[in-house]
C-alpha cells in the first residue's frame, strides 16, 4: 500500500509530532534571535546591572554557596561596604552557577562568562515552552502554539533577555509564567499536589526577582474576583490556602525578603484574601446548616464586628510601624507622579519613566490589536481560570503604562491573549475554506444561501492574518537587531566610508584602572558606572547601581556639583583617589554625565548637607540648561563641568565650528581656558568618552590645594 | 660574597696563565639601540704556550647579573657554534672548547654574543609626557678577559644623535650615532681583567617593554589541530610617567609621549589561523593581522598606550595544523615546536612557562628542550569528552630573549584507536538519552491502574490488528480478480478451482481472526466492535459478489452464457464490487476516529 510512513502514524501521533516540531522551532528561534549582539560584537555582558550579576556569579562559582551567602563586599559603597548575600535575589546567580557546575562535572569546560551570556536566551526557550502549556491550560493547544510562537519573538521580552543581558528578568519571566501555569493547574484540579508545586515555583520566582510582588497580589485578586462573581469553590480554597501558606513560608527563606511577606503593605492583600477565604468558607458552611433568617442576623453582626476589628488592627499596626509603609517604587506604581515629586533617585532611572504610546506599538506591534480579541474570546467562554488571564492582562496593562520597565510583565500576557485571539479567528474562518469544508457526494461544496461568498471571506481573513503574522515576525526581528542588541559597553557607529567604527572606550578606561592604579584606590563616579567599575576595573567605588543609600549618593552628587575647593573637601572626606566621568562631547555620545548632571544636582540637593545646592542656580535666568557662554556661572565652575571640559576648549570637533564645540549639546562651551587645581588628568580614552582624574594629595604643608 | 668572587676569579686567572693565551685583536660592538644591551665581541686568540683545546671567557663583572644570553661562534668558518660549559658559581665563567687543538703560535678567531637585559637605567627616573627618555649605560672601556690583550677597539651604537654625555677615556670619536673608543695607546697592551668604567647618557625612545610573565599553552589534538594560547603580562620599564597624561597633547602634539608604546608586532607561524586577541574583560578590537608568505604578522595594540611604569595583560591564541608539527612512526609521536615564540622585537621574558597538553592516553612522554629548563610536575587537564584527563607537561624558564626562539621535541606513545573514544562517548550519551526517554514514554510507572487508558490502548492494538487483517483480505480480493482473468485466458479449470480454494481458505482465516478480535474488543469499546462488524458485513457481501463472478466466469467458459450476457452481468458485478471496496476502506480509515 502506497501510504507514506508519516501517514501511517495515527492522528494522535501526528498531532504530537507536529506540536513538538512547532515548539522545537519556537525554542530554537527564541534562542537564536537573541544572539545578534554576540554575532555583531562578541560574547560580552551588557549594560550595568548584569555586570554585578556576573561578578557575583563568578564569586559563587569559585567560592561556593556558603561564602557567597556570607559575602561582605568591601569594594562597593566605600566606606560602608555591602552585604551581598542579604541584599540580592540569588536565584539568577544560583541558577547560572548550578548549570556551570553540572556542566563542569561532565567535563564540559564552558567559561562562566559564556554561561552568563547565554543564560537569558536559554531561559527564553524555556519560557516559550511554558507559555505553550499555560495557554493550553487556558484555551487549547492551537492557541498555545500561536502564543509560544509570539512569545519567542515578542520584542517586549527580547529587550530584557538578549544574549549578554544577564539580569534577573531573564529568568524571572520564566518563573512567573511557570508559577501561573501551576496555579491554573491547581485551580482546575483543586489538588494539593499541584498547589505545592505552584508554591515551589513561586519560591523560585521570589528568589529571582523583586517583581514577585506582582504575582503575590495577582493570585489573591483572582481569588477575590472568583469570590465576588460567585465562582468560589473548594478547589479554589484548597489551591489558594496551600499556595499562600507554603509559598509565604518558602519565600521568607530568602534572606533579602525576610519577614516582608508578613509585615509590609504590599503583601497584606494576599494575607487579607487568605483570611477572607476562611471566612467565606465558614459562611458557606453556616449557610448550609442554618435557616436563612438566622443566618441573616448572624451575618450582619459578624460583618460589623469583624470590619471594625480589622480596620482598627491595620490602623494600629501601621501607626505603630509594625507594617512597613509602602516603598517608593510601589507608590510610583499607583501614582505615576509620586516618584518625580518625592524621590529623585527613583525618577532619575529612565526605565522608571511612564511608557509612551509609541513604545507599546514598538514592543508589541500587532499584539496590541489582537489582545482585545483574546480578551473577548475569554469573556465569551468565561471560566475560573480564564478570569485569571483577564485579570493578569488588565492589571499588567496598567502597570506597564506606569513604568517602562514593566512592559516586560505585560509582554507574556499580550502573547497569550493574542495567541488565543488569533487561534480563535483562524479556526473560525479556516473551517469555511473550500478545501476544508465538508464535500457532498458529488464532490462539490455545499453552498449556503444565508452566507454568500463564504469561501472568499474566509480566504480573505486567513490571508490577512498571515500577512499580519509575518509582519509581526519581521518587525520583531528588526526591532531586536536595531534596538535591543547593543551591548552598550561597546558602541559602534557608521564611519564616513560606510565602515563600522567601534568605540571601546569604556573597557579601555576600566582596563587602565585595573592595571595601572594601586589596588586599594577608591574611584568616585556617578552611580551608573559603579557595577561596571567593580566588575571590570576591580577597584573600590563609592556608589553603585544598588542605590540603597540616598545620602551617600547625594554626597557624590554634591561633590560633582560643587566648586573645586568644596569638592576637594568632600573628596578628602570620602577618601577618593580617582574620579571618573563620562563625556560625549567629542563623539556625540548623548548619555554622558553632563546630560545626567541635573539629576546629580537634584539628588545632591535633596539632603541636608547639600542644602546649598539649588537646581535653579544651574539654569540660565530664563530657565535653560546651557553649557555655552550664556549658561549659568555656577554650572561653568562646578567640578563636573571642569572635569568634562578640561582642555576640550582647544579641540576642533567639527568643521566650520569654533574650538570646544560640544557635539551632544551643539554648543561652543562657555568656559574654555581653565586649569584644575586639585586634580590631575590621569587618563582619557581615545575618543574622550571616559576621563579619569587623580585627586592630588595635600601639599607638603598639609594645606589644601586651592 | 664579593670577596670570594674576586678571590675565585683571581684563582682562575692564576691557573689559566700557564696556558699563555693572549687576545691579539679585540673588536667590540656595544649595541644600545634597543632596551637590551647587545655586545658582540670578535676576538683573535693567539697561543703563546703549549697546545690548548679550550679557552675561558668571563662575563664582565659590571653587569654580569643582567646577562640573558651568551653564545660563541667561530668567526671564520660560517659561524659554527662553539660548545660552552659554564664553570663559574653563577654562570658567569665559561669554558669554551675549540674545534681543534690550538698549537703554539696558532691563532683562532671567535665571536662572543652577549645580551643583557635591564642594563640600561633611565635618568631622570621620571619624565613628563612631553619629555624624551634618557638612559644611562654603565660599562667597561676594556674587553674584560682573563688574557692580556694586544689591541682593542670598541664601538658603541646609539639609537639617536642626541647624547647628553659620555666618558672621554682614550679620546673617543663620535660620528652620527656611533661612539668609537679605539686607536689610542690606552687600548694597547691591556693587562688581564682590566676595568675602567664607561658611562654613556643618551636618548632612547625605543620601546622599553618587558614581558613579566608569559604562559604558553600548546594543546595537541590528534584530530588535526594544535591550539596555541599565550597569556602575557607586559610592562613598560623605561622612565616612569610623571604628572598627568593628557590625551589632547598625545593626539595633537607630534612629539608627545615619544617614549610610550602604542603597538608592537608579534610574528606568528605562517600556518596560524583563527587568531584571537583578548583580555580579562573581553575582546580587544584594536589589532591588525597581515598574512605574508612565510609568517603572519600580528599587530598588537593594547587598549591604552603604555607609558613608563604602566602595564597590561592580554592573551592571544591561534590554531596550527598538526601535520606541520607532529611526526608519527607507528604509535610513536614526536611534537616539534618552538619552545618560546616571537612576542615582539627585542623581547625579554622574565618568567616563562610552557604547558603542553597531550591527548588523553599519551604515554612514555619524553621532553627534549634546546637549553636547560626546569620541568615541573605533570598535571592532568580535564575538558570536553575527557574521562581520565589529559597529561600536561609543564616547563619553566626565566630570562628569555630572542635568541632563545628554538624548537623543543616532545615524544610520546599514543594508540590511535583511542581517537575513537570521543565519537563513541557521544554516541553512548545520545543512546542513553534516547533510551531513557523510550523507557519513560513506553513504560507505565503509575501506581494506580487506569482502566480507561488501558482499555483505550487495548482497542488501539486491536484496531491495528484489524487493519492488518483487512489488508490481507484486500489482497484476497485482488487474487480473486487475478484468478478470474487468468482462468479466462487459459481456460484451465482444475488450476482455477485449486487457486480459488486456496484463496478462499486464506480469506476465511483472516475473517475468523477478525471475528475473534471483535469478541475481544466488544468489552472495551462497543462502537469499535460495531464498526468492525459492519466491515465484516461488507466483506461478506464482497465475497458473495466474487463467488458469483467466478461462477459467471465458469459459465462463460463452459458456454452456458453468451459473451454479451457475461459482459453485461460482470459489468454490474464489478461496479458493486468497486463500491463495496471503497466503503470497506472508508470504514477501516474511520476505525480510529
Amino acid at each position: 500500500m502506497g501510504r507514506m510512513a508519516f501517514l501511517k502514524m495515527s492522528a494522535d501521533k501526528q498531532d504530537t509530532l507536529l506540536k513538538m516540531l512547532v515548539l522545537a522551532v519556537c525554542c530554537i528561534l527564541s534562542f537564536s534571535v537573541r544572539l545578534f549582539s554576540v554575532l555583531r560584537f562578541e560574547s560580552v555582558i551588557h549594560e550595568f546591572d548584569p555586570y554585578f550579576n556576573y561578578r557575583t556569579t563568578r564569586y559563587l562559582a569559585e567560592k561556593g554557596f556558603y561564602d557567597f551567602h556570607n559575602w561582605f563586599d568591601d569594594t562597593a559603597w566605600y566606606p560602608l561596604g555591602r552585604i551581598i548575600g542579604g541584599t540580592i535575589y540569588p536565584g539568577l546567580m544560583v541558577t547560572a552557577a548550578a548549570f556551570y557546575n553540572v556542566l563542569h562535572y561532565f567535563n564540559i569546560t564552558i567559561d562562566i562568562r559564556n554561561m552568563c551570556v547565554f543564560l537569558a536566551p536559554m531561559f527564553s526557550s524555556f519560557t516559550t515552552i511554558v507559555t505553550y502549556h499555560l495557554t493550553k491550560q487556558l484555551s487549547n493547544s492551537g492557541a498555545g502554539l500561536v502564543a509560544a510562537a509570539f512569545m519567542s519573538v515578542v520584542p517586549g521580552y527580547i529587550s530584557r533577555s538578549v544574549a549578554g543581558s544577564y539580569d534577573n528578568e531573564g529568568i524571572a519571566i520564566f518563573c512567573m509564567l511557570f508559577t501561573y501555569t501551576l496555579w491554573i493547574k491547581s485551580v482546575k484540579t483543586g489538588s494539593v499536589f499541584w498547589a505545592v508545586l505552584c508554591s515551589v515555583a513561586y519560591f523560585y520566582m521570589v528568589s529571582s526577582w523583586g517583581g514577585y510582588v506582582f504575582l503575590i497580589n495577582l493570585i489573591p485578586i483572582h481569588v477575590l474576583a472568583c469570590i465576588v462573581t460567585g465562582r468560589y469553590s473548594h478547589k479554589i480554597y484548597v489551591a489558594y490556602t496551600t499556595v499562600y501558606s507554603v509559598g509565604t513560608i518558602l519565600s521568607m527563606q530568602i534572606s533579602f525578603v525576610g519577614f516582608q511577606p508578613v509585615q509590609t503593605s504590599e503583601h497584606m492583600g494576599a494575607l487579607g484574601v487568605f483570611g477572607l477565604c476562611q471566612i467565606v468558607s465558614f459562611i458557606n458552611f453556616l449557610c448550609a446548616r442554618l435557616s436563612s433568617a438566622h443566618f441573616a442576623i448572624l451575618w450582619q453582626t459578624m460583618l460589623y464586628i469583624v470590619g471594625t476589628i480589622f480596620i482598627g488592627a491595620v490602623g494600629f499596626l501601621t501607626l505603630s510601624g509594625k507594617i512597613a509603609p509602602w516603598t517608593g517604587r510601589f507608590y510610583s506604581l499607583l501614582d505615576p507622579s509620586y516618584a518625580k515629586n518625592n524621590i529623585p533617585i527613583i525618577a532619575s532611572v529612565s526605565e522608571h519613566q511612564p511608557t509612551t504610546w509609541s513604545s507599546f506599538y514598538f514592543d508589541l506591534q500587532m499584539l496590541v490589536f489582537m489582545f482585545p480579541v483574546g480578551l473577548y474570546v475569554c469573556f465569551k467562554n468565561l471560566k475560573d481560570y480564564n478570569l485569571f488571564i483577564i485579570l493578569y492582562g488588565v492589571t499588567s496593562m496598567y502597570f506597564a503604562a506606569v513604568m517602562v520597565r514593566l512592559m516586560l510583565v505585560l509582554a507574556p500576557v499580550m502573547c497569550i491573549l493574542a495567541g488565543i485571539g488569533v487561534n480563535h479567528v483562524l479556526t473560525t474562518y479556516m473551517k469555511n475554506l473550500d478545501s476544508v469544508a465538508q464535500k457532498d457526494k458529488k464532490g462539490r461544496t455545499k453552498s449556503d444561501n444565508s452566507y454568500p461568498m463564504r469561501n472568499e471571506v474566509a480566504t480573505g481573513v486567513v490571508v490577512m492574518m498571515t500577512i499580519f503574522l509575518s509582519l509581526f515576525a519581521s518587525h520583531s526581528v528588526w526591532v531586536t537587531s536595531e534596538a535591543y542588541s547593543s551591548p552598550s559597553i561597546v558602541l559602534s557607529a557608521r564611519g564616513g566610508d560606510g565602515g563600522r567604527i567601534i568605540f571601546d572606550d569604556f573597557r579601555e578606561a576600566y582596563y587602565w584602572l585595573r592595571h595601572n592604579t594601586p589596588e586599594n584606590s577608591k574611584v568616585m563616579s556617578w552611580w551608573d558606572y559603579g557595577y561596571q567599575i567593580t566588575a571590570m576595573a576591580n577597584r573600590t567605588i563609592l556608589v553603585d547601581n544598588n542605590t540603597w543609600n540616598n545620602t551617600h549618593i547625594s554626597r557624590v552628587g554634591q561633590a560633582m556639583a560643587s566648586t573645586e575647593d568644596k569638592a576637594y573637601e568632600i573628596m578628602r572626606e570620602l577618601d577618593v583617589d580617582y574620579v571618573l566621568v563620562i563625556f560625549g562631547g567629542l563623539t556625540g555620545y548623548s548619555s554622558d554625565d553632563i546630560n545626567k548632571f541635573l539629576w546629580m544636582v537634584r539628588i545632591g540637593g535633596s539632603t541636608d548637607r547639600g542644602a546649598h545646592i539649588k537646581e535653579s542656580d544651574y539654569y540660565t535666568p530664563s530657565g535653560e540648561f546651557r553649557v555655552d557662554s550664556e549658561g549659568s556661572q555656577v554650572l561653568q565652575n562646578c567640578m563636573m563641568y571642569k572635569m568634562c571640559y578640561y582642555r576640550f576648549g582647544q579641540v576642533y570637533t567639527e568643521q566650520n565650528k569654533p574650538t570646544g564645540y560640544d557635539r551632544v549639546r551643539n554648543a561652543e562651551i562657555g568656559n574654555k581656558d581653565f586649569e584644575l587645581d586639585v586634580l590631575d588628568e590621569a587618563y582619557t580614552t581615545e575618543h574622550w568618552i571616559v576621563r579619569i582624574y587623580k585627586v592630588k594629595d595635600l601639599d607638603n604643608r598639609g594645606n589644601p590645594r586651592t | 660574597m664579593r670577596v670570594i668572587n674576586i678571590l675565585s676569579i683571581g684563582f682562575v686567572y692564576f691557573v689559566l696563565a700557564s696556558a699563555e693565551l693572549i687576545n691579539e685583536d679585540v673588536n667590540r660592538v656595544i649595541d644600545l639601540r634597543s632596551h637590551l644591551v647587545k655586545v658582540t665581541t670578535t676576538v683573535t686568540l693567539r697561543n703563546r704556550g703549549g697546545p690548548v683545546s679550550e679557552f675561558k671567557f668571563i662575563v664582565d663583572p659590571t653587569h654580569n647579573k643582567q646577562l640573558a644570553h651568551i653564545s660563541f661562534t667561530q668567526a671564520d668558518d660560517e659561524g659554527k657554534v662553539l660548545k660552552k660549559v659554564s664553570s663559574g658559581s653563577d654562570d658567569k665563567l665559561f669554558t669554551v672548547s675549540l674545534p681543534s687543538k690550538l698549537e703554539n703560535d696558532g691563532t683562532f678567531r671567535f665571536t662572543a654574543e652577549e645580551v643583557y637585559a635591564n642594563a640600561l637605567s633611565p635618568f631622570p627616573k621620571e619624565i613628563t609626557q612631553s619629555q624624551n627618555q634618557l638612559m644611562v649605560y654603565r660599562g667597561n672601556h676594556f674587553y674584560y678577559s682573563p688574557y692580556k690583550s694586544d689591541s682593542q677597539s670598541t664601538a658603541v651604537e646609539l639609537p639617536s644623535k642626541t647624547v647628553e654625555s659620555f666618558t672621554k677615556f682614550g679620546n673617543p670619536e663620535k660620528e652620527e650615532t656611533t661612539i668609537k673608543y679605539e686607536g689610542t695607546k690606552d687600548f694597547d697592551n691591556v693587562p688581564p681583567n682590566s676595568q675602567n668604567s664607561m658611562k654613556i647618557h643618551f636618548e632612547n625612545n625605543n620601546p622599553f617593554l618587558t614581558v613579566s610573565q608569559l604562559t604558553r599553552v600548546v594543546e595537541v589534538s590528534h584530530w588535526g589541530n594544535i591550539a596555541v594560547e599565550e597569556s602575557i603580562d607586559v610592562r613598560h620599564t623605561g622612565a616612569k610617567l610623571k604628572g598627568s597624561f593628557s590625551r589632547y597633547d598625545y593626539q595633537r602634539m607630534p612629539n608627545s609621549g615619544a617614549a610610550s608604546v602604542k603597538s608592537f608586532k608579534t610574528i606568528l607561524p605562517a600556518a596560524a589561523s583563527d587568531v584571537y586577541y583578548r583580555d580579562e574583560i573581553g575582546n580587544i578590537s584594536t589589532s591588525n593581522l597581515l598574512k605574508t608568505d612565510d609568517s603572519v604578522e600580528f599587530e598588537i595594540r593594547p587598549r591604552y598606550p603604555l607609558f613608563g611604569g604602566w602595564k597590561t595583560f592580554y592573551y592571544f591564541g591561534y590554531n596550527l595544523p598538526s601535520y606541520v608539527h607532529i611526526f608519527i612512526r607507528g604509535d610513536l609521536h614526536a611534537l616539534k615546536m618552538r619552545f618560546v615564540d616571537h612576542v615582539m622585537d627585542d623581547q625579554m621574558i622574565e618568567d616563562f612557562t610552557l604547558k603542553i597538553i597531550l591527548p588523553e592516553g599519551a604515554k612514555n612522554i619524553k621532553l627534549d628542550t634546546p637549553y636547560p629548563a626546569e620541568r615541573l610536575p605533570d598535571q592532568l587537564h580535564h575538558t570536553y569528552l575527557d574521562t581520565v584527563g589529559r597529561p600536561v607537561i609543564i616547563v619553566r624558564k626565566s630570562n628569555l630573549v630572542e635568541q632563545h626562539i628554538e624548537d623543543f621535541v616532545l615524544s610520546y606513545n599514543f594508540n590511535r584507536m583511542l581517537l575513537l573514544q570521543e565519537p563513541l562517548l557521544i554516541s553512548a550519551a545520545f543512546f542513553l538519552l534516547f533510551f531513557t526517554v523510550l523507557i519513560i514514554v513506553r513504560l507505565d510507572f503509575s501506581i494506580a491502574y487506569d482502566q480507561a487508558s488501558e482499555a483505550k490502548m487495548r482497542v488501539q492494538g486491536v484496531i491495528e490488528q484489524v487493519q492488518a487483517l483487512q489488508a490481507r483480505r484486500e489482497k484476497c480480493y485482488e487474487a480473486y480478480e487475478a484468478a478470474v482473468s487468468k482462468y479466462k485466458a487459459s481456460k484451465d479449470h482444475t488450476t482455477f478451482v485449486n487457486t480459488r480454494k486456496s484463496i478462499e481458505k486464506d480469506h476465511k482465516e483472516a475473517t475468523n481472526n477478525i471475528q475473534q478480535l471483535v469478541m475481544k474488543v466488544r468489552e472495551d469499546a462497543i462502537d469499535t466492535a460495531d464498526k468492525v462488524g459492519n466491515l465484516n458485513h461488507i466483506d461478506g457481501t464482497l465475497r458473495d459478489k466474487y463467488s458469483s463472478m467466478m461462477q459467471l466466469a465458469e459459465k462463460l467458459i463452459s458456454k452456458k452464457v453468451s459473451r454479451d450476457q457475461y459482459v453485461d452481468q460482470s459489468g454490474k458485478l464489478n461496479k458493486s464490487i468497486d463500491d463495496l471496496k471503497e466503503k470497506a476502506s472508508e470504514t477501516v480509515d474511520n476505525l480510529l476516529v
